[in-house]
């Protein structure tokens, strides 16, 4: 791969096998947010994406000292959390043989628990949930802040990195559609 | 406005209504922050090499009982775990060889003994979900943890 070598990621690294303690808290600071993001956009529930998340860091402590690609540390964590919430999802399954999916409560919707206080925000959280899985997976990943690498957005979703700009543009437009027919008529 | 500013401004709303829907909760960033204090470089790790989660695997199930095999294997330390869910409650049940002397350790930190018998087996109850490994006293007193797994 020709991929510019990001000399930040190696130096964060390079300080964190080091022991440089500050240098972990940058490290997970920076990418805790799209792993959670990646669980969420999963639909995982919070304490599923909670334990996925603890996983992934401690995983990442556990290989720190054998990490081959130093620069490619976001792109690691992005495909450990995609396997871990995968696990989480088949773990569920395994506990819950299918069928027994109705007997689940409904997952917290924010709405209901008025977190979100401008109703056009409300509407805009109401139509991404409506989007189809793939697209809303998507978005969450995108919206994580700092934003995230194309590189490593790739990895956590199992993608070209060539085609996650058209699918972007694709899924905005399709939010953008749900935003103007707003409410589903009952 | 091109239809690209247009995307970035849209992206850029919903990252701030997504701040407030479903923001990373602040035990999470806590036990990112707190994941780096179980580092420990003296550690050999025995890692994870059969686990029947893993696709290729039929899903164990007898009655109400889900069970998960897993099998790690490192640093002279061999561990068979045997995690089984009844009714919401983990029970683990395993089998180590190659150590005499382990430690349950959880994501937090949190240590409890291993009851092992005199063939290496053991049975733990009222497992509390999330991340956990077993550490153990290996070959020549050496400490072996195996990777991490969540249940």
């Amino acid at each position: 791969m020709d991929r510019p070598i990001d000399v930040d990621s190696v130096d964060l690294l390079g300080r964190v096998r080091a022991g440089d303690e500050t240098a972990w808290a940058e490290l997970t600071a920076r990418y805790t947010n799209m792993l959670w993001s990646l669980a969420r956009g999963m639909r995982l529930s919070e304490q599923d994406a909670a334990d996925a998340v603890q996983t992934t860091w401690l995983r990442l402590v556990e290989r720190v000292d054998t990490i081959r690609h130093a620069d490619r540390v976001g792109g690691w964590l992005a495909t450990t959390m995609r396997r871990e919430c995968l696990a989480a999802i088949a773990r569920r399954e395994r506990v819950m043989p299918a069928g027994s999916w109705d007997d689940l409560p409904a997952p917290a919707d924010p709405l209901e628990d008025g977190l979100i206080r401008e109703e056009r925000d409300a509407a805009l959280w109401r139509a991404l949930r409506a989007l189809r899985p793939r697209c809303q997976v998507l978005l969450r990943v995108l919206m994580a802040d700092p934003a995230p690498s194309y590189a490593d957005v790739a990895l956590a979703l199992d993608m070209p990195v060539g085609s996650i700009g058209p699918t972007r543009q694709r899924c905005l437009a399709a939010l953008r559609q749900l935003m103007r027919l707003g409410p589903e008529p009952i | 406005m091109s239809p690209d500013e247009d995307d970035d401004q849209l992206l850029e709303r919903l990252r701030r209504v997504a701040a407030e829907a479903d923001a990373v909760p602040e035990n999470v960033l806590a036990a990112a922050r707190a994941a780096f204090a179980m580092r420990d470089t003296d550690v050999e790790l025995a890692r994870l090499v059969a686990d029947s989660a893993e696709a290729g695997f039929e899903p164990v199930r007898s009655g109400p009982v889900a069970a998960r095999l897993l099998a790690f294997d490192g640093g002279g330390v061999c561990v068979d775990l045997d995690v089984e869910v009844t009714a919401g409650r983990t029970v683990l049940i395993g089998h180590v060889s190659g150590a005499d002397a382990c430690v349950l350790e959880r994501g937090d930190g949190v240590r409890q003994l291993v009851p092992l018998d005199e063939l290496g087996r053991f049975l733990i109850g009222g497992v509390r979900p999330g991340p956990l490994r077993l550490r153990c006293r290996g070959p020549a007193g050496r400490t072996v943890a195996t990777s991490w797994v969540t249940v």
